[in-house]
């Protein structure tokens, strides 16, 4: 039995062999990614002839076909509103907290924007109110355990809200989910990608602008350690997010707020 | 220039799928047999085979490793596979996407710390199954570039 142990050990001892990749002339690629671009083998093993008039037009059709879809794909994206992630304000009145979701593809980094209204009043023989508006860009980086809080509080407000619904499987799925997407600290287009594909799936639920800034304001809030105070704003973007009840939100929030997540 | 660092067979990915669509709803496991090579000072792995792990426990959302009978692995390797190593782990994510999740990160560094084995993880309830190869990185992990390879038919 000993002699079997070492074969892993012995690896670590090998040398590496030369040895080139398998290549286009021994296989076909079935699948790969990033996609590989197209090679002259390929196309060779296809000849457009001349005496295959309508294959030559359809080819040419195609082309134009996707040109065109392209062109189409542009101006949608283009067009604010249509585009499925696209820099959006979320503004809520009257509200001292407006988040804007900014994305940079392909590796999105998530900054909050937080504008913050004072109101002053000095009465003196006439009224005068001042309103000062700060505008900070604060980079998102909270910390492991405030994700796991946030994949915790997200899911108690998903389920509030989906009450008898949703099996408790699927929420959990959601949750084991989310705790591994928030893990590096940022979600990227990928996992952006996958967390809409899954919360679909599961829950009916699209990842929008508000899902987003909901998350985002519930790292905020845990990070700072200031949910209490925060939680009148959450809550009205848990409300444009999710469709909850803000009272009901707070109440879920707040049994939430001491929970390390797990 | 993409550099692909796993190269693997369509033949053997559809039984690694196949084996992932067995255990649904529940999550599998198992280890990814083959070699890593060189070529032009760049390293380059090939996976050849698969061999499921024994489980203590799975459910929908995690599988534990029976560590108690990892002998089986050993013995499979030296039957099924001489001479090629474990490059690898794989496991399904069964309707949850394609991830790392704390866990799966911190078994990896566990079990496979050294550089260049990867993860693999499948979604056998998409249609059709996706998959994806990923690296451990310093600050987390990254999808792996990888090309699945079609065997010739020759007469």
């Amino acid at each position: 039995m000993s002699e079997k142990k070492p074969r892993i050990t012995r690896v670590r001892g090998r040398k590496t062999v030369e040895r080139p990749p398998p290549s286009i002339g021994e296989y076909e690629v079935a699948d790969s990614w990033p996609p590989l671009s197209p090679v002259p083998q390929v196309i060779e093993r296809q000849p457009i002839r001349r005496s295959d008039g309508h294959r030559g037009r359809a080819l040419y059709v195609a082309i134009a076909i996707i040109v065109v879809a392209l062109i189409w794909l542009g101006v949608i994206l283009a067009i604010p509103g249509l585009s499925p992630i696209h820099p959006h304000t979320v503004t809520i009145t009257p509200t001292t907290i407006a988040i804007h979701p900014t994305f940079t593809l392909p590796k999105a980094t998530i900054t909050t924007t937080i504008i913050s209204t004072k109101t002053s009043t000095i009465t003196s023989t006439k009224v005068t109110t001042t309103t000062i508006t700060k505008t900070e860009t604060i980079l998102m980086t909270p910390s492991r355990s405030v994700n796991l809080q946030v994949a915790d509080a997200l899911t108690d407000l998903i389920r509030k809200t989906l009450q008898g619904d949703v099996e408790n499987w699927r929420m959990d799925s959601v949750k084991y989910l989310l705790s591994g997407f928030l893990h590096d600290e940022e979600l990227d287009e990928f996992e952006l990608k996958s967390l809409n594909e899954t919360l679909h799936q599961h829950l009916n639920l699209t990842v929008d602008n508000n899902l987003i800034a909901l998350i985002m304001a519930l790292q905020s809030a845990y990070s700072e350690g200031n949910l209490n105070e925060e939680i009148d704003d959450i809550c009205k973007l848990a409300n444009h997010a999710l469709d909850i009840n803000e009272e009901e939100c707070k109440s879920v929030l707040s049994q939430a707020g001491g929970s390390s997540g797990s | 220039m993409v550099w692909y660092l796993v190269h693997t067979y369509e033949d053997v990915l559809n039984k690694l799928i196949d084996d992932c669509k067995r255990m649904m709803p529940n999550e599998t496991v198992g280890y990814l047999v083959g070699d890593i090579y060189q070529w032009k000072g760049k390293k380059w792995l090939e996976i050849i085979g698969f061999i499921p792990a024994p489980v203590q426990e799975t459910d929908r959302y995690h599988a534990i490793v029976d560590k108690s009978r990892m002998g089986e692995i050993v013995r499979l390797l030296d039957e099924y596979y001489p001479d090629k190593i474990i490059v690898g782990w794989y496991h399904s994510h069964p309707g949850h996407g394609l991830f790392l999740s704390d866990l799966d990160i911190r078994s990896h560094q566990a079990v496979f710390g050294k550089s260049p084995h990867v993860a693999l993880v499948v979604d056998p309830t998409t249609q059709p199954p996706s998959y994806a190869f990923f690296l451990l990185t310093e600050n987390g992990y990254t999808r792996a570039a990888y090309i699945v390879w079609r065997r010739r038919e020759y007469e």
